[in-house]
């Protein structure tokens, strides 16, 4: 049989059986926008999650917290100081599946942070700050702003002793104990888009304040911090002299830390030497490792495990885990739907076949194989399936528009709210095909291997 | 005897339906033998085994013992495959009901066959399926429905789909089983004119004395047996 003579027989049939098709049709187009509706949502929420909240694509790694080096490390002396050593980030770098170790260092002396006028119309009180120190190539790709994210002593400027040594755009960098110092600018810093978020989208609103996420992204000059080193609320540091530095706020990157300020690690780790010893300015307290591919993350992991190191925010696997439990519970939901909908496929096939039995004989009388019926049967069902998982892809795009438009208009704002919650990635939409014509078939299967079976004879006992 | 191979050699054939206790013999050892060009018409009363051996004899039945073949083709050792592709070259079939399907035109009814040609030709196809309606006295209806048709115009589309392969051999089932008399008389003198016309093998089977008049040989058939033959 010809595909033009296939084609003839379906189109045939699909004008006699219109209703029963229809009908079969009609499952499939359920099952198929329930799965791919189902599957974009749980596919665009973790894009979110994932992408915005909890990125995945680089492993931040760290030593574990408040370990006890024991009695007999105590007292031989030689207990593994804290953080990660120089040795370690090659390893890890060495390993064929990381791209690049990006080093972090947590500013390791009590600091307070002053300022906010630029930002919210007044100075906020002068508060705690928790920094890291980050190596700029790991937000390099993020920041599109005309201020630089780099150690400022790269370029000193004049020698001085105070502030007024300086021009009013800078401050004197002057460390304890030396004698003189250099002019800088401000410090660079980054704020974590998690704060910004935050800040705009709950603490604004709540508090009657401007959002920050606007203004610090349009003012190029940057919002100027002064930040006091070796001194805060809780207390001193153990060495170094209390001083009053400047700190620009740069840009906002989804790799800053989510509540404080980021800085570039050489100035932390200058300030760390100061104020913590060379032990705090020389091991990363953390490390951020950058995949070749998402899917090698599991051994770089394991590898680091048995290096001492474990992942320093689990959230992103437990968010990737909870979204991809909750895709699959909604598949199975809509896989469930399918099944039935076959199941409706078969019975609809199964009478078709059973009414047309003498008409069947007629055609195997007329020289049609045993193949061909079920070829004919199957491509029916083919485009049934295909037709209702057209029309079930295009429901769940329009249900997908829908809920859109409904959130943006209905929800209230909230931190990381997306424009859309659906990712419609051709891979869904071809699943979304693939499955409701695989599952028309495969329900007519029965049905079409029964056709194929008819007796010839049966031609004659119809007449 | 000539070395061409006879259009049908039948040896012993026999067909059984159901099992054990309950087993009725629909043919016992039947052999049969048809030329090319000649036209047998089965005579016997209903239950005799006639559409039974028709069946065979088409190849629509392989239920069958004894051996059976066909231009010298054994059926036993063809493959569906081939045994259908067998059919829609050579083989017409003329059914007693005319078997017309209800939601095709009578053209696409006659045209039915190509559907599962090795290589359909469409304009070629409809040409002659509209030239065998116009030879059949169908002109003009080939647009109608079957139910718009009376019992004699059904016979003669069901007869124009048959021919529509130009089959070597033509089977027909009580062509005139359900027609009146005289439309039944003018179906039989089709018969006979078509296969005046060449050398086209036509195998009737039937109740009908009418139609025995038009054969070239007449066998009966009895209780599933072949019982006489004449001439």
């Amino acid at each position: 049989m010809t595909p033009g003579a296939l084609a003839t027989l379906v189109r045939r049939d699909l004008l006699r059986a219109r209703g029963a098709l229809l009908t079969s049709g009609f499952g499939i187009a359920v099952g198929t926008a329930a799965l791919v509706f189902f599957l974009a949502l749980g596919l665009g929420v973790r894009a979110v999650l994932l992408g915005e909240v909890f990125p995945l694509d680089r492993l931040e790694l760290e030593p574990p917290r408040a370990e006890d080096p024991g009695l007999l490390a105590l007292l031989v002396g030689n207990a593994e100081p804290p953080g990660i050593s120089a040795a370690q980030l090659a390893e890890l770098a060495a390993m064929p599946d990381v791209a690049r170790v990006f080093p972090k260092l947590r500013l390791a002396t009590p600091s307070s942070a002053r300022g906010g006028k630029e930002l919210i119309g007044r100075d906020v009180g002068t508060s705690e700050l928790v920094g890291d120190g980050v190596d700029p190539g790991l937000v390099a790709g993020e920041l599109g702003g005309p201020l630089p994210f780099a150690d400022p002593l790269t370029e000193p400027g004049a020698s001085c002793l105070d502030d007024g040594g300086c021009d009013a755009a800078s401050y004197c960098e002057r460390p304890s104990g030396a004698a003189a110092g250099r002019c800088s600018v401000p410090v660079p810093a980054l704020v974590s888009r998690y704060l910004v978020e935050i800040f705009d989208k709950s603490i604004a609103p709540a508090h009657g304040l401007p959002s920050i996420g606007g203004t610090l992204l349009a003012r190029a000059e940057g919002v100027v911090f002064t930040v006091r080193l070796g001194e805060s609320l809780l207390g001193r540091a153990k060495q170094g002299e209390p001083r009053t530095v400047k700190v620009r706020v740069v840009g906002v990157s989804r790799r800053a830390i989510d509540l404080g300020l980021t800085f570039p690690l050489p100035v932390v780790a200058r300030w760390n030497r100061e104020y913590a010893g060379d032990l705090a300015a020389e091991r990363a307290s953390s490390v951020v490792v950058e995949v070749r591919a998402n899917d090698a993350a599991g051994d770089v992991l394991a590898r680091a495990h048995t290096m001492g190191l474990e992942p320093k925010d689990t959230r992103a696997r437990d968010v990737s885990v909870l979204v991809a439990g909750v895709i699959a519970l909604l598949g199975l939901v809509s896989a469930v739907v399918l099944f039935v909908s076959a199941s409706n496929i078969a019975y609809t096939f199964r009478v078709l076949v059973g009414e047309r039995q003498s008409e069947l004989a007629l055609y195997r009388a007329l020289g049609a194989t045993a193949r061909d019926m079920r070829t004919w049967m199957l491509a029916l069902a083919a485009v049934v399936g295909g037709a209702g998982s057209a029309a079930g892809v295009l429901v769940a795009r329009l249900g997908a528009l829908a809920v859109d438009l409904a959130a943006a208009r209905g929800l209230p704002e909230f931190p990381f709210k997306p424009a859309t919650f659906f990712d419609f990635s051709w891979e869904v939409t071809a699943a979304g095909l693939a499955f409701g014509a695989v599952f028309a078939v495969a329900g007519a299967l029965g049905p079409a291997r029964r056709a194929s079976r008819i007796e010839p004879s049966l031609a004659l006992a119809g007449s | 005897m000539s070395a061409e191979p006879r259009v049908i050699e039948a040896r012993a054939l026999r067909r059984r339906f159901g099992e054990g206790a309950g087993m009725r013999a629909a043919l016992e050892d039947v052999s049969l033998d048809v030329a090319a060009g000649e036209l047998l018409v089965v005579m016997g009363p209903s239950g005799s085994g006639k559409s039974t051996l028709l069946a065979i004899l088409g190849g629509l039945d392989r239920g069958y013992e004894g051996s059976l073949a066909l231009w010298g083709r054994a059926l036993e050792s063809l493959t569906d495959d081939a045994l259908s592709a067998l059919r829609g070259r050579s083989i017409g079939f003329v059914f007693q009901s005319f078997h017309l399907l209800a939601h095709l035109s009578i053209l696409d009814n006659v045209l039915a066959p190509s559907l599962f040609a090795a290589a359909p030709r469409v304009e070629d196809d409809v040409a002659r399926a509209m030239t065998l309606l116009a030879r059949l006295g169908l002109a003009g209806r080939e647009h109608d429905a079957p139910r718009t048709l009376s019992g004699g115009q059904r016979q003669r589309a069901a007869i124009a789909r048959a021919l529509f392969v130009k089959p070597r051999l033509l089977l027909c089932d009580e062509p005139t089983g359900n027609l009146d008399t005289e439309t039944g008389a003018r179906t039989i003198a089709l018969l006979s004119e078509l296969h005046a016309e060449g050398d086209l093998t036509v195998v009737a089977v039937t109740h009908e004395a009418r139609l025995a008049q038009i054969g070239t040989r007449v066998v009966e058939l009895r209780e599933g047996r072949l019982a006489g033959v004449s001439p």
